[in-house]
């Protein structure tokens, strides 16, 4: 598709060149869908490669503020952010990077009442949430529509990423059928996060939603890979699709998404009210 | 007490290599099974470690992946261990 | 009908590396198989990058001609140019 123009042929020129993407490959990352949940750690990086590699349209969700305690890691943000919507600080940097992408902002909390909506209008979504119930939340949501989902979580100097694809592999359940108890895995806040450990492992999710795109190579799907950051090392695990699964197994129980505060009071939680940023 | 020949080896990741303070441990536990090995490990480390691998009715957490060897483990309850052998406990993280 | 006349001619005089490259090849993507493309490009390195670049992707160089400083490369579009 040589409707490229001079710039744009300039600006993807690095993309051009490789075998696996081509001009045809580039024209399929303007035409793709990304949404992103949570602009923070794991969000910023992606956002950023995304924007870069000329993916077209990239929704984000993110209902927070910019805090001075974000900017250590969450670098599509500045300090002249501070207090802006990170939504809006997000589609700013990125838009920035590349006017071909268009950012959609979707500044509100994900709950059972819209996250089908949201992710409907998606081909692919990026999990860089902060907590548990919307991580489940997303899975869920992802499995039910069919959409491949890059999931990562981070703490500490630890990162794990994998690749769902709904139908191919094990999802979020698969691996954790049910979330631990709350307070038992401290967050970022409480326990900390080295930021470039957060760009590691969000630049492993961009890459692995540029190869969904452009269907080359080899995704995580079935294997969890865990970066341990202080030992500087990756393991990859392979672990299988649970056939018993209660939202992809043969005979799925969930079957409609579950809201993650009432979520949270089921089991008995005492979190409180979960941001999706950190 | 224990030989050489009995050492299993637990590698800890996440919180549990927090509360820990180790990200491998010598243990000898050879000849248990893997449901076994944690119960006795959760017994050794104490009150810090139980809540990470038991809930309050003593049943596993449904939010662990262990591994026996790098692989994922079916038979917890039958797979007995040997010498060398190398258990990965992994929980999730919530952080992004 | 020995020898088939280029499909589309492409003046990339003044076009540096890696850009002349690109745009040949976003041509010869949009060919079909057999077709050939006729560049022209500048003496030096596009003379010896163009040509280099289309054979990695397994493309034929029919011919190359040296004519007042720029380099006529005929390049004949491979079978498969993805991998």
């Amino acid at each position: 598709m040589s409707d490229f123009s001079e710039a744009q042929i300039e600006r993807y020129s690095r993309h051009i060149i490789l075998r696996e993407v081509g001009g045809k490959g580039q024209s399929k990352l303007l035409d793709s869908r990304v949404l992103i949940i949570g602009a923070g750690g794991l969000g910023s990086p992606v956002g950023l490669y995304l924007a870069a590699a000329g993916v077209g349209t990239i929704g984000i969700v993110d209902s927070d503020a910019v805090d001075l305690s974000n900017l250590q890691r969450q670098i599509l943000h500045a300090t002249t952010d501070l207090g802006r919507p990170k939504c809006l600080s997000a589609r700013e940097t990125m838009e920035d990077i590349n006017p071909d992408v268009c950012v959609v902002p979707h500044q509100f909390h994900l709950d059972s009442s819209n996250v089908l909506d949201v992710v409907a209008d998606y081909d692919i979504v990026v999990d860089g949430a902060d907590n548990f119930p919307t991580r489940y939340l997303v899975n869920d949501a992802c499995v039910m529509q069919g959409k491949p989902l890059s999931h990562a979580g981070i703490l500490r100097f630890e990162g794990h990423v994998t690749t769902i694809v709904p139908g191919r592999g094990p999802c979020y359940r698969c691996l954790y059928p049910e979330p631990p108890p709350p307070g038992l895995v401290p967050s970022c806040q409480e326990a900390g996060i080295l930021g470039a450990v957060a760009g590691i492992v969000g630049s492993i999710q961009a890459a692995e939603v540029l190869k969904l795109i452009l269907r080359i190579g080899d995704a995580l799907v079935g294997r969890l890979l865990v970066f341990d950051g202080l030992e500087m090392a990756f393991r990859s695990i392979e672990i299988p699709r649970d056939s018993g699964c209660s939202v992809c197994g043969d005979r799925p129980t969930i079957t409609a998404p579950i809201d993650y505060e009432e979520f949270c009071r089921l089991r008995g939680g005492t979190e409180s009210k979960p941001e999706v940023q950190s | 007490m224990s030989t050489n020949g009995d050492l299993v080896e637990l590698r800890l990741f996440g919180p549990l290599r927090e509360v820990v303070g180790k990200k491998l441990v010598s243990v000898p536990y050879a000849g248990l099974t893997v449901a076994e090995a944690l119960v006795r490990f959760a017994d050794e480390q104490g009150e810090s470690v139980r809540p990470m691998l038991f809930d309050s009715r003593g049943n596993r957490l449904r939010s662990l992946i262990l591994l026996l060897n790098n692989q994922t483990v079916d038979q917890l309850e039958t797979s007995r261990l040997r010498s060398g052998d190398v258990i990965t406990v992994l929980l999730p993280l919530a952080g992004g | 009908m020995t020898e088939r006349a280029p499909e589309c001619r492409l003046d990339l005089r003044g076009t540096p590396c890696p850009l002349n490259w690109v745009k040949t090849k976003l041509r010869l993507e949009e060919m079909e198989p057999g077709r050939r493309i006729e560049v022209t490009v500048d003496q030096g390195n596009p003379a010896r990058n163009v040509p280099r670049s289309a054979k990695m992707e397994g493309h034929r160089i029919v011919h190359a001609i040296s004519r007042n400083g720029a380099v006529r490369i005929c390049i004949e579009r491979a079978e498969e140019s993805a991998p």
